[in-house]
C-alpha cells in the first residue's frame, strides 16, 4: 500500500520536474526572492544620499557653496552612524528606544562647479551640466537658478549654508572666538525616547508575514490547481480506467496529495533557504535570524494547511470532465482561499480580529505565523491552531475522497457535487 | 478459469445486467459479442473490479476474486488512453509497478514489449507525439506489461489498421497459447468467428448464447440444405414435406422438417437427375447473432 502511494507520488513529482513551465516559474520565484532582498540594497547602494552639481559664480557664492558641501557631507556621516547603530540594535535584539533626532540638514553629496560668470553658470544649468547655479546678482545679493525647479534638499542646504556663513560673520565681527563657533556648530539636538515602542523588528516582521501569507496563498493555488489538473488529465485521457483497475482509488488520491505536497513544501523550503542565504549574504542579520526562528513554524502551518486543501482540490478536479471545466469546479475553492487571503491582510495588528483569524483553519496558516512573528502568540496557541487545521483536514479528506470516488469514472460530462456524493456502488474492494 | 455467476447491475434504476453467467477457460480466446448498450463494458468493468455488481459473483480459479487476484489481470478499456505527456517506456514501467512488478523487471519487460511491437526507437518520445496506430500499440503493451494471468480487452480491434489487427490477433493467440484465459469484445463478427475458440453473446442484459463457435453454428444450423443439380431445380417446389427457400436455375436452398430427412431428399434428387452438390448450410456467426439478438 505504501509502495503504491510512493509510486504514484513519484510519478507526480517526476512529471512536474520535467515540466518546463514549472521549472521556469520556480526559477522566476527564486529570482523574485533574491531580488526582493538584494534590490533595495542596490537602490540604497550609494547610501541613498542624493548627489547634486552646483555651479557657483562669484566669491561669496563659492564660499556659501563650500559651506553647503561641508554641511551636506557632515549630515551623510551622521546618517551613516545612525544607521549602523540601528542595525546593531536590531541584531542584538535591543529595542530602538533612543535615537538621535534628525538635525534637519539633508544628507547630500554636493559637487561644486566653478563658473566664470553668472551667465556661464546659468548656461551650465540650462545644458544640464549642473543641477542648479548659485550666482551673485548685480546688486550683490545671491540667487539660486534652477532649470524647471530647484531640488528642495539642495535649496535647504544652500539656505542653511548661507545662514551659517552669515551667523559666523556676525559672531566673528562681535569678537566671538573660533573655538566657541566650533562648539556652537557641534551642538547636538536632543535625543528621542518612545514610551510605547512598536514590537521589535516590526518592519522586518511585517514584510516577512506578508511574504509568508503570500507564499501560502500562491502555493496553495498553484499546486492545488496542479492536483486538480492532474486528476482531470487522468480522466480526460481515460488512463483512469487502467489505474482504477490496478489500484484502489484512495491510494491514487493519497499518492497524488503526497507527491504534490512534497513538491510544494520543497519549493517553499527552497525559497525560504534562498531568501535566508540572500539575507545573510547581504548583511541583513536581523531579517535572517527572524526568518530562521519563524520559518519552521511557517513550514509546519504550510504543510498541514496544504494537505487540508489538497484533497478538496483533487475532488474539484474529479468533478470536471475536461480541463475547461476546472474553472467552474474549482471556483468554490478559489473563493475559500482568496477571501481568507484578504482577511489575513486586513487584520495584521494585534487584536481580536487577528486572534480569531489565527484559529480559523483557512486563515490560520497566514495569520498565526504573523502573530508568532510579532510575538503576539505563544507556542501552545500555535499548536492549538495546528490541531484545528489537522481536524478540519481530516474532515475534508473524508468528504473529498468520497466526491473523488463518486466522480472519477464519470468521464463524459461534468459531475455535480450531488451526483458524486450519491456514489453509485463503485469498486467492490 | 474465470467464472461469472448471476451478475446483475442497475444504473439509476435501469437494469443493465440481469443474471449474467459464463466462463472463460484457460488457454482459450473467448469472444464477447452484443449490440451497443447490451452490457459488455459493464460486465468487463465488474470483472476488473472497477464497478461492483448488485448481485452475483465473479470467481477466479474457484475463489471469489479479490484485489490481489485482480492486480494480476490485464485490461484494455474501450476508452483508450494513457498519459499523453509521458513517454511509452516510463508509462509502461509505472503501470507494471502498479501491478506489483519490481522496477528492474518492469524496465526489461517494457523494453522487450515495445521492441516486439515495433516501437523500439520511440521508447522515450512523448506518447502524444506518436501516431494513433502507435499509441494503440502502446495501449496493447499496457495491458500485457505485467504478464497478466487473465486478459480482458474491450473492443481491442476497434480503430486498428489491418496490419495492427494482425499484430493484435497474434498477440491474443500467443497469450492464449501460454494458458491465459482471454476475454475480448468486438463488433467485427467475421473477425470474432475467425479467431475465437469460445463465444458469449449477450442481449438485453442476459446471455443468449454461449459455447464453442463450431458448436454454436451447428446447434443453430437447423435443417437447411443447398443443392446444385444438372438441370433447373424448379421441380423441387412440387416435392411434399420440404420448404423451398430459393431457386436460381440449377441451384436451390431448401429447409427440411428435420436433418434426418436429408438422405430421403438426396435420393429423390438423384432419381430426378444428376446432383453436383448437396450440402448442409451452416449459418455464419453474423446470422446467429442476428437471430439471437432479436
Amino acid at each position: 500500500m505504501i509502495e503504491t502511494i510512493r509510486l504514484i507520488a513519484a510519478r507526480e513529482i517526476t512529471t512536474k520536474l520535467r515540466d518546463r513551465a514549472f521549472l521556469i516559474s520556480t526559477g522566476v520565484m527564486l529570482l523574485i526572492v533574491v531580488g526582493s532582498v538584494v534590490v533595495p540594497l542596490l537602490l540604497n547602494g550609494d547610501d541613498g544620499h542624493p548627489k547634486f552639481r552646483l555651479a557657483v559664480a562669484g566669491s561669496s557664492a563659492t564660499t556659501i557653496g563650500e559651506t553647503a558641501k561641508t554641511v551636506g557631507a557632515a549630515a551623510i556621516t551622521a546618517a551613516d552612524v545612525q544607521e549602523k547603530a540601528d542595525d546593531q540594535a536590531g541584531e542584538d535584539g535591543l529595542p530602538l528606544v533612543t535615537r538621535a533626532a534628525e538635525t534637519g540638514v539633508p544628507a547630500a553629496d554636493l559637487t561644486l562647479v566653478n563658473a566664470d560668470s553668472a551667465d556661464a553658470a546659468t548656461a551650465l544649468v540650462r545644458s544640464e551640466d549642473a543641477d542648479a547655479a548659485l550666482v551673485e546678482t548685480a546688486d550683490g545679493t545671491l540667487e539660486v537658478i534652477g532649470r524647471d525647479e530647484v531640488d528642495s534638499d539642495l535649496s535647504t542646504l544652500i539656505t542653511v549654508a548661507a545662514q551659517a556663513d552669515e551667523t559666523r560673520a556676525v559672531l566673528t565681527e562681535a569678537g566671538v572666538g573660533d573655538d566657541v563657533l566650533t562648539q556652537l556648530q557641534s551642538t547636538r539636538p536632543p535625543g528621542e525616547r518612545l514610551l510605547e515602542p512598536g514590537s521589535p523588528n516590526e518592519g522586518v516582521a511585517t514584510v516577512l508575514s506578508f511574504a509568508f501569507a503570500g507564499l501560502f496563498y500562491f502555493t496553495a493555488i498553484v499546486f492545488g490547481l496542479t492536483i486538480a489538473q492532474s486528476v482531470v488529465e487522468e480522466k480526460q485521457s481515460r488512463v483512469i480506467e487502467i489505474l482504477v483497475a490496478a489500484t484502489p482509488v484512495r491510494l491514487l488520491l493519497a499518492g497524488k496529495i503526497v507527491g504534490n505536497a512534497v513538491l510544494a513544501l520543497g519549493q517553499v523550503a527552497l525559497l525560504l533557504a534562498i531568501g535566508l542565504a540572500a539575507a545573510s549574504a547581504t548583511g541583513q542579520g536581523a531579517a535572517a535570524s527572524l526568518l530562521l526562528s519563524s520559518g519552521g513554524w511557517f513550514l509546519l502551518f504550510f504543510a498541514l494547511g496544504f494537505v487540508m486543501l489538497s484533497c478538496a482540490w483533487a475532488a474539484a478536479g474529479s468533478l470536471a470532465a475536461r480541463q475547461e471545466d476546472l474553472q467552474s469546479t474549482t471556483m468554490p475553492l478559489q473563493m475559500a482561499l482568496i477571501i481568507p487571503f484578504f482577511l489575513a491582510f486586513s487584520f495584521t495588528d494585534p487584536g481580536t480580529g487577528l486572534k480569531v483569524l489565527s484559529y480559523v483553519p483557512f486563515t490560520s496558516p497566514m495569520s498565526m505565523p504573523r502573530r508568532l512573528l510579532i510575538e503576539d502568540a505563544s507556542w501552545w496557541e500555535a499548536l492549538i491552531s495546528l490541531g484545528i487545521i489537522a481536524a478540519t483536514g481530516a474532515l475534508l479528506i473524508v468528504l473529498a475522497a468520497r466526491l473523488y470516488e463518486g466522480s472519477l469514472l464519470r468521464t463524459g460530462t461534468k459531475t455535480s457535487i450531488a451526483a458524486a456524493w450519491k456514489r453509485e456502488k463503485q469498486t467492490s474492494a | 478459469m474465470l467464472e461469472l455467476d448471476g451478475i446483475s447491475r442497475s444504473f439509476d434504476g435501469r437494469r443493465v445486467l440481469d443474471g449474467i453467467s459464463f466462463t472463460v477457460e484457460p488457454g482459450r480466446l473467448t469472444g464477447f459479442v452484443g449490440s451497443n448498450g447490451a452490457g459488455k463494458t459493464t460486465t468487463m468493468r465488474i470483472v476488473l473490479g472497477i464497478l461492483a455488481p448488485d448481485a452475483g459473483t465473479v470467481s477466479w480459479k474457484g475463489q471469489p476474486v479479490d484485489r490481489e487476484a485482480r492486480r494480476g489481470f490485464g485490461y484494455m478499456p474501450e476508452e483508450r488512453g494513457l498519459y499523453p505527456k509521458m513517454n511509452p517506456l516510463d508509462q509502461l514501467i509505472f503501470l507494471a509497478r502498479l501491478h506489483g512488478v519490481d522496477a528492474g523487471a518492469a524496465r526489461r519487460k517494457a523494453t522487450d514489449l515495445l521492441e516486439q511491437l515495433g516501437l523500439g526507437d520511440r521508447l522515450t518520445d512523448k506518447l502524444e507525439s506518436l501516431s494513433l496506430g502507435n499509441q494503440q500499440r502502446v495501449q496493447v503493451a499496457a495491458a500485457l506489461i505485467h504478464e497478466p494471468a487473465l486478459l480482458v480487452l474491450d473492443e481491442p480491434f476497434s480503430g486498428l489498421d489491418p496490419i495492427t489487427v494482425d499484430t493484435m490477433t497474434t498477440i491474443l493467440r500467443t497469450s492464449a497459447a501460454t494458458g491465459v484465459p482471454v476475454l475480448f469484445s468486438s463488433h467485427q463478427l467475421d473477425l470474432v468467428e475467425r479467431i475465437c475458440d469460445d463465444l458469449v453473446i449477450i442481449s438485453g442484459g442476459g446471455v443468449v448464447a454461449r459455447g464453442t463457435v463450431e458448436a454454436l453454428r451447428h446447434e443453430r444450423a437447423g435443417a437447411r440444405f443447398r443443392l446444385v443439380l444438372g438441370e433447373d431445380a424448379g421441380w423441387l417446389r412440387d416435392v411434399d414435406g420440404i420448404q423451398v427457400l430459393d431457386v436460381d436455375g440449377p441451384k436451390a436452398l431448401v429447409e427440411l422438417p428435420d436433418v434426418s430427412h436429408d438422405q430421403q431428399l438426396l435420393s429423390v434428387a438423384l432419381n430426378h437427375g444428376p446432383v453436383h452438390e448437396f450440402s448442409r448450410v451452416i449459418p455464419a456467426l453474423a446470422d446467429i447473432y442476428r437471430e439471437v439478438s432479436q
